[in-house]
């Protein structure tokens, strides 16, 4: 069957067994049962089996830096949920100011790894392929840029029928330019979101 | 390309504007917002000669309703800045202090001190957190309070020479340092073109410098808190290097959030390879086909497992976008709450 193909079976083995083990080891090494205080070596081991998600797995090639992004996501939730709670434990007694300390530090615990992986992975993987995100993005700005095109023309039609010429120094918005504007940026908001 | 005058009469060609030939078109390219307009020949050159000495409805060669129109059209595109180094740009009150002669260096100086800032920031500030949590030292807290105060200038200005430092090193354009004001909230500010630039890994540097300064700031200050003997000047000193390092830490964990507009999220974004920085358009994009079966099944059917990654990514994203603000309202509320009970009870 194909299902039991080595390469379907290697595509789902290697990512599931990297990403538990990774939180497993990552959470291991700070919060231990076992020993007291912080154990480096898991950790490298956890941070190890990362770049094995990276290197084994077929559908991660060229998608590197996106797919260390949600691993370290995943690997790294308990340890930072744990940290941050131990943190938030320490000094809040309201339960709804605990969950928003709690919240933010994992994000900004994430972000510090994220960012961390990330360079390290650019280093490695130098060349990846973008696309993913590149593609969607001209297609976005193409539409923004006709959108504004047309805007500006119509700006222009009523600029020119009602006050062409206003100019005042140190102040140079007259005021049908500045409605405009707000005009401009309503429809902004509702066309190009 | 001339230099402009800010601090002229008369409103001039913004100095993060670029105008060039591209074929037989004129080109206005505003290194700031990142967008290049396509203008005329005559645009072109009444924008060259807005100088800040020159009125701009009374350009040689030009009709006074003809520069008015070419002056709204140019105004409203912000590729021209009013008079004075005090203007409002977008949101925020800037106040320009330095225009460098030439946006570009090739002085590997600043590729010395960018390379010292990459490879120490993380040592020095690890050696800083291990002196002051292992080692022996007395500290006075005397100085709190005009720690408090230079540490919001400690926390920004080299902050945003880090940016310059790193841009300028890697070829970038640096325009303009100032200082702005965002309602209350203070601020510095320093203008980069980085679109030259092609490796994200160059881009990400850059927009990460500012943060590398802070940790490498609080490092120094840590080390030197735990240098504090009895009686000595780091001793006297503690109190004050304890007021910045406290304001430093809270100025990078505040910025390296992966938050719309902050270092963190600009990091990230040039490290995910999102080339032209705006990942919002990117994360509405490839959220917006979750919602049509049609653009769903074409969406999986272009980028297999990937689009899976990609959408974690924009969930991430969004989430970040919607909680930290109601976070951070929170917090305020609370502050000035606790502010008006203190007062309150100061009364009664």
């Amino acid at each position: 069957m194909e299902i039991f193909d080595m390469k379907v079976l290697r595509n789902v083995l290697v990512p599931v067994a990297s990403v538990t083990g990774s939180t497993f080891l990552l959470y291991d090494s700070v919060f231990s049962s076992r020993t007291e205080g912080f154990t480096p070596f898991e950790m490298i081991m956890g941070i190890g089996l990362l770049f094995v998600f990276l290197s084994f797995t077929d559908f991660v090639k060229k998608h590197e830096s996106v797919w260390a992004f949600c691993f370290t996501i995943v690997a790294t939730s308990a340890v930072n949920f744990r940290v941050s709670y131990a943190f938030a434990d320490l000094l809040i007694d309201n339960v709804l100011a605990k969950i928003g300390v709690i919240y933010v530090s994992c994000i900004m615990l994430l972000s510090i790894e994220e960012i961390l992986v990330l360079a390290v992975i650019r280093l490695i993987w130098l060349k990846q392929n973008d696309k993913g995100f590149q593609k969607m993005h001209l297609r976005d700005v193409r539409r923004r840029e006709r959108m504004l095109e047309r805007l500006y023309e119509k700006i222009e039609y009523i600029d020119r029928k009602y006050d062409g010429y206003s100019y005042r120094v140190n102040h140079n918005r007259g005021p049908d330019v500045e409605e405009l504007e707000k005009y401009f940026e309503n429809w902004r908001n509702t066309k190009c979101s | 390309m001339a230099k402009v005058n800010v601090k002229g009469k008369y409103p001039c060609r913004a100095n993060w504007v670029s105008v060039f030939k591209k074929g037989d078109k004129y080109i206005a390219r505003d290194g700031v917002g990142d967008e290049e307009y396509e203008i005329s020949a005559n645009v072109a050159r009444y924008l060259l000669s807005l100088d800040g000495n020159t009125h701009p409805l009374k350009v040689e060669g030009y009709e006074e309703e003809q520069c008015a129109r070419m002056y709204n059209y140019l105004n409203r595109r912000e590729l021209i800045r009013d008079s004075g180094s005090k203007i409002i740009l977008g949101t925020s009150k800037i106040h320009t202090l330095f225009i460098p002669n030439k946006p570009f260096s090739k002085s590997s100086v600043f590729k010395i001190l960018n390379a010292i800032l990459m490879t120490s920031f993380l040592p020095v500030f690890i050696l800083g957190l291990y002196r002051i949590l292992c080692c022996k030292y007395s500290a006075d807290f005397d100085l709190m309070l005009p720690g408090i105060v230079i540490g919001i200038l400690l926390t920004m200005v080299p902050h945003e020479l880090g940016h310059a430092i790193a841009a300028l090193s890697y070829g970038a354009y640096v325009y303009e340092f100032g200082l702005l004001r965002m309602g209350l909230l203070p601020g510095a500010y320093v203008m980069i073109d980085e679109a030259k630039l092609k490796s994200k890994l160059y881009k990400a540097q850059i927009n990460m410098a500012g943060i590398e300064v802070n940790v490498l700031l609080a490092g120094i200050c840590m080390i030197l808190i735990s240098l504090g003997k009895d009686g000595n000047i780091w001793y006297k000193c503690s109190g004050f290097l304890f007021a910045v390092v406290f304001e430093l830490l809270i100025g990078i964990l505040t910025n390296i959030i992966f938050y719309k507009g902050l270092d963190g999220e600009h990091t990230l974004t040039n490290l995910l390879g999102v080339d032209c920085g705006d990942l919002e358009s990117c994360v509405k994009a490839n959220i917006d086909a979750l919602f049509s079966p049609r653009r769903r099944e074409k969406y999986f059917e272009k980028n297999g497992a990937n689009g899976f990654a990609y959408m974690v990514v924009g969930v991430v994203w969004i989430l970040n976008q919607t909680v930290i603000p109601i976070f951070f309202a929170a917090e305020a509320v609370e502050i000035f709450g606790g502010l008006v009970r203190w007062i309150w009870r100061f009364l009664t």
